[in-house]
């Protein structure tokens, strides 16, 4: 401050009338709030609670493993499931089919022979037996509509399994009777044919004395069939 | 003393300026309370006679410190502490006048030697003030009808007591700046307190 003591630049009785103005002071609160924001500036971070901070950590280290063991249990469900359901078997090879294709099979059953409908029925069974390797029939879709309807409906679904089992149980009967059945007519129309014309009318007359008229009728057709000129 | 960076000189006393502020830059408080205390006084007083308005003083001293705070990390001595304090509070100050609806004083744009010619008014005069009180009182009154850029120069020789090299420092001006500035204030000053001195 030597610069200063030139009287040009300083003056000393100036200088002490000046100091006794030095009573205007910061007010009390303005002190207290720049102290508290030294001291906070520089104080060591508060730690924060440890309960929540070791909850959030142990979510965090635990995220992981759950989200892939999670994945893992799902994708195995959807495998069995699709399993059991046949949706994971291999389509056969053929070409694609219509709805209607789809459909004729269950219409050829009822249309085709006895025999040849027990032969299908006996084929069905025994690839039954290896579902996965099979190819899904018109049914499946019902029989899986059927696995997945929910506990709640057990009672109509338990209704409406025994009609299917029943109805098939019925087919499966006549079919088991069906050849049986065909080998005894084949042999009474061979021995109708092989008849004498006369013998023939003869035993027709008789079945409409017995009052046995269908059978009669359809007797005397197949005379006109196999002797259409007979008088 | 001890040498320190760019040639500045360290004091080796340990309730230096410089040595409180290093100590707050590592983390002691109470350092910074010591330097608080040692440097109020003076700071709200340079702000309040340079604003003239004690809530605006309030806020410019808050600035100030927190400006402080926020710059310790960065604190090197390379002047004394109170330079950079101050020069602190010289740019918030620059900032207020600017912010403010007369916008940065003429004073500070350049030196005025013709101010020195200008009567202080007539009521203002110190005629019949005979004791020392009025006188201060008076003093005061002077001082608020300096100039900015003079009523900053005379503050921060009697508050802050910084010589002409470091009051430059703090203004961003010249050393034959602040000399005619100083030389105008007090001029100025004795005038108007007449023969009461």
């Amino acid at each position: 401050m030597k610069n200063l003591r030139d009287w040009e630049f300083h003056d000393e009785t100036l200088s002490i009338l000046y100091q006794t103005t030095h009573d205007a002071e910061p007010p009390a609160w303005l002190d207290e709030r720049i102290l508290t924001a030294a001291h906070r500036a520089v104080a060591p971070p508060r730690p924060t609670p440890a309960a929540p901070c070791s909850r959030r950590r142990s979510i965090r280290f635990w995220a992981v493993p759950v989200a892939l063991a999670a994945t893992v249990i799902m994708a195995a469900g959807i495998v069995r499931l699709a399993r059991e359901t046949g949706e994971w078997a291999p389509r056969p090879q053929m070409p694609m089919e219509s709805p209607s294709s789809l459909a004729e099979p269950a219409a050829k059953a009822d249309t085709a022979p006895a025999g040849q409908r027990a032969a299908e029925s006996a084929h069905q069974d025994s690839s039954a037996a290896t579902p996965s390797l099979a190819p899904a029939s018109p049914a499946a879709p019902a029989i899986r509509m059927m696995r997945m309807a929910p506990p709640s409906s057990a009672a109509s679904s338990m209704q409406e399994k025994k009609a299917p089992i029943a109805e098939e149980q019925h087919r499966q009967d006549i079919l088991q009777i069906a050849p049986a059945m065909r080998d005894e007519e084949a042999k009474l129309e061979r021995q109708a044919v092989d008849r004498p014309p006369e013998k023939w009318l003869a035993d027709i007359a008789e079945l409409r004395r017995q009052g046995r008229l269908a059978e009669a009728e359809a007797s005397l057709a197949a005379f006109r069939r196999r002797y259409p000129d007979y008088p | 003393m001890r040498p320190f960076q760019n040639n500045v000189l360290i004091p080796i006393d340990e309730d230096a300026d410089e040595i409180l502020m290093l100590r707050y830059q590592e983390g002691d408080a109470s350092a910074f309370t010591r330097l608080y205390a040692r440097h109020k006084g003076p700071l709200y007083r340079y702000l309040l006679r340079q604003c003239g308005q004690p809530a605006t003083a309030e806020e410019l001293f808050q600035d100030v410190w927190l400006k402080l705070i926020a710059a310790r990390t960065g604190y090197t001595v390379q002047a004394r502490f109170m330079t950079w304090l101050y020069r602190i509070a010289h740019n918030r100050l620059i900032d207020y006048y600017r912010a403010s609806n007369r916008g940065l004083p003429v004073s500070y744009a350049g030196d005025c030697p013709e101010w020195i010619d200008v009567p202080a008014p007539l009521e203002e005069q110190p005629e019949h003030q005979d004791d020392r009180r009025r006188q201060a009182e008076r003093l005061l009154v002077l001082l608020a009808e300096l100039p900015e850029a003079q009523r900053e120069a005379v503050l921060l020789k009697e508050e802050a007591g910084l010589s002409l090299e470091e009051i430059a420092q703090v203004t961003g001006t010249g050393r034959e700046t602040v000399k005619s500035r100083l030389r105008y204030a007090l001029a100025r000053l004795r005038r108007g307190l007449g023969g009461a001195l």
